[in-house]
């Protein structure tokens, strides 16, 4: 539209423009609620009222976001806010019933903050701080508790500096804390986010107890540091004594003749005694620590070497049991010697923990042995020879060969004849006492008919046992077979045992003989109804020389050798021998001797 | 009986005394004796006379019976079949003794004081009839 003055123009303008004027006052104070009124005319100020509406709308639309957003925010600090709020009252919780004491100080040292257990420790009251710095307080010593703590050096000077403190012990004493108490102290610098120290933050512990303990406990060490030392002197002298005796025992070992070698379970040896090295004559360094079967070969008489199952030291160490044998030791340099060996194990708790080796050189012993026989080969010889020729000639004169005999003589000849035969007996006996015990007796087990041997040796009493009255009950089963058994000996031990059992019965009483093979055994029973032996007497029965006294009373010439041969030759051959006797009564003798599986065997 | 009579028997001893009986009771058992009083007369008189049986004593002095009774095997055929008694009063417990029965084979070992003479007839007796050599 043209416009046909400017007065108009302008009047049309601002009257366009006054339209807009409330919107902006409003606008002005943050009211953006008023819309713009839309002329309804088609021109340029249309369009700017259309652009200011627009505008408004936006700000409009911005501004409820805004709010939402701001809603939003307000909120989420609420939340914070409430967190931070229960975090705050935990932290108060636990502050205040730490069982530590805790003081916030600012930089000058000055408490901000006591938590109880502090304020119980110092005697503060909640509505008081000790207003005066604690670096300069009083009262605060070394643990000693009478040395001044230098202030320089007090934990808190130390943290206001910067410096991490931790666990120094100090003891408190002042008006509000008369007694006094030990504490531990720790000490951190209190930063802001800027780093800058604001404070510092000082935990405290009351090791009042610990101290206490610790003094206990020192007194208590003390004491029994002392008791050691007592103890230590008890066990120094008591040891002392120990090695003397150790001292003694091995200088009686060394000076033990014989040989004295020990080994652990494993046959290793383990000590030599001098005697062994002189006998070896191989050193100790030698044979320590070596194999003793590998070191100390043995052999028999022939030179045959002993197998190591069969030596005492192996046996000794399976069997649990002592063993004593004779054979020879061969040395380094190949020379032999005879010895006499007695192995025995150690034994703790039921096992093998070592073993001991005893030996002896014993050459001369058997120069001496043979020495013996020849001896007792001699002399038994010649005190036959005399006694063989009284014999001859008695015999002959009394079978009357060179004669007939009156009664009277034949009587008297009679007489010689059993005399001599008694002598006979005594050397015979005395003979084989000295060959028993020199082990010159070889047992050799022969196919033997013992129904045979027994009836022999019955008929050789005959005489005796007529001449007494003797009644013989004889018990043999019909047929006992043959068995291996050495006649020589088992007729020694029936022959004594019969003759004592008739020398020793009265007139008119009886003897049993009863004799049966039991599996791998002859057993027999000599009894008889006689005097019996008295209790006192009857352990030593078997020993040599022994006579009960009341066989000495009834009869003075035995020679108490009897039955020390069966013993002997018991022994010998693997049997037993017991018996039971009662004075007055009788004895019983009960004998096994073991039949041989093998053709003949060394004694 | 005179073929048992004509039996020769030597006998070896050096008691004199315990000789004397032997002799005596041989002799009266009808045998033909021989006698010697050590082992180096007993061998001369064995080989000379050719004995069927040789009682042999062992302790005898310049040479005892064991040593004779080696010497008389070693010999010849005759010597080494003889049978030979030793009758002595040594036990026989010496290994000597011992080797000695094993390797010869005497046909006993009589230990003099165990036996009367007539006992010892028994054993020659029983030998020459077994003709053992035992």
């Amino acid at each position: 539209m043209e416009t046909e003055n400017f007065d108009q123009y302008k009047a049309y303008t601002n009257t366009r423009l006054d339209g807009l004027m409330p919107v902006f006052a409003k606008a002005a104070v943050g009211d953006f609620s008023a819309d713009v009124d839309i002329p309804e005319t088609n021109d340029k100020f249309t369009k700017l009222y259309m652009g200011i509406q627009i505008m408004l709308d936006v700000i409009r639309a911005q501004t409820q976001e805004l709010q939402g957003f701001n809603k939003g925010l307000e909120a989420q600090i609420l939340e914070q806010t409430n967190v931070l709020r229960k975090q705050n009252a935990l932290l108060r919780t636990i502050l205040h019933s730490i069982g530590d004491g805790i003081m916030v100080t600012d930089t000058n040292g000055v408490p901000t903050m006591l938590n109880p257990t502090a304020r119980r420790f110092l005697h503060v009251s909640s509505d008081e701080y000790n207003k005066e710095a604690w670096n300069t307080a009083s009262g605060l010593f070394l643990p000693d508790g009478s040395t001044p703590f230098p202030p320089d050096a007090l934990p808190l000077t130390r943290a206001l500096r910067g410096e991490n403190v931790g666990g120094v012990e100090l003891f408190i004493k002042n008006e509000s804390v008369p007694y006094g108490i030990h504490v531990l102290v720790t000490a951190t610098p209190l930063r802001d986010d800027t780093e800058k120290l604001i404070g510092s933050v000082i935990l405290f512990r009351d090791i009042s107890v610990y101290k206490q303990l610790e003094v206990e406990l020192k007194n208590y060490t003390t004491e029994l540091e002392e008791k050691v030392r007592e103890r230590t002197t008890e066990l120094e002298q008591y040891l002392g004594v120990l090695h003397q005796e150790e001292a003694k025992e091995k200088a009686l070992l060394e000076s033990i003749g014989d040989g004295v070698i020990a080994t652990d379970q494993d046959l290793n040896i383990l000590f030599v005694n001098q005697a062994a090295e002189q006998m070896l004559n191989m050193p100790a360094s030698a044979l320590i620590g070596r194999p003793f079967l590998e070191v100390l070969p043995a052999q028999d008489e022939k030179g045959n070497l002993i197998p190591e199952s069969e030596r005492p030291l192996w046996i000794a160490a399976t069997s649990q049991k002592s063993i004593s044998r004779t054979y020879y030791y061969v040395r380094g340099d190949g020379s032999r010697f005879p010895v006499a060996v007695t192995v025995s194990p150690v034994l703790l708790g039921g096992s093998v923990t070592g073993i001991v080796n005893t030996f002896r050189d014993i050459t001369k012993d058997i120069e001496i042995d043979h020495a013996k026989n020849e001896l007792v080969s001699l002399v038994s010889h010649q005190l036959r020879t005399p006694p063989t020729g009284i014999k001859w000639y008695t015999g002959m004169l009394l079978a009357e060969e060179v004669g007939p005999l009156t009664e009277d003589q034949r009587s008297y000849l009679k007489e010689i004849a059993y005399n001599n035969q008694r002598m006979i007996d005594v050397v015979n006996t005395v003979l084989n006492v000295s060959r028993l015990e020199l082990g010159t007796f070889k047992i050799e087990p022969v196919p033997t008919d013992v129904t045979k041997l027994a009836d022999d040796v019955l008929s050789e009493l005959a005489v005796q046992i007529n001449h007494k009255g003797l009644t013989i009950e004889r018990d043999i089963p019909a047929s006992l077979p043959i068995i291996n058994i050495d006649p020589a000996l088992v007729r020694m031990v029936l022959q004594n045992l019969l003759f004592n059992a008739v020398k020793y019965t009265p007139e008119e009483g009886k003897v049993t003989f009863q004799m049966e093979v039991l599996g791998p055994e002859l057993s027999f029973r000599v009894a008889d109804t006689g005097y019996g032996i008295p209790a006192a007497d009857q352990e030593k029965i078997f020993t040599k020389l022994f006579r009960a006294q009341n066989a000495r009373f009834i009869d003075s010439s035995g020679t108490g050798l009897g039955l020390y041969i069966v013993k002997r030759i018991v022994d010998e051959v693997g049997g037993r021998v017991r018996f039971e006797s009662m004075e007055g009564k009788g004895t019983t003798f009960f004998v096994t001797i073991p039949i041989e599986e093998k053709h003949s065997v060394q004694s | 009986m005179d073929e048992i009579q004509k039996k020769k028997i030597l006998i070896v001893e050096d008691d004199l005394s315990l000789l004397r009986g032997l002799v005596d009771k041989f002799i009266r058992e009808g045998f033909a004796v021989f006698s010697a009083n050590n082992g180096i007369e007993g061998l001369s008189s064995a080989f000379a006379t050719h004995p069927d049986i040789i009682l042999l004593d062992i302790v005898m002095a310049q040479m005892d019976g064991i040593t004779m009774l080696q010497k008389l095997r070693e010999k010849d055929a005759w010597g080494k079949a003889v049978p030979v008694i030793f009758l002595t009063n040594l036990s026989p417990d010496s290994d000597r003794i011992i080797a000695e029965i094993t390797q010869d084979e005497p046909a006993f070992y009589l230990v003099k004081s165990d036996f009367l003479l007539s006992d010892v007839v028994a054993k020659v007796r029983e030998c020459l009839a077994g003709k053992e050599k035992k």
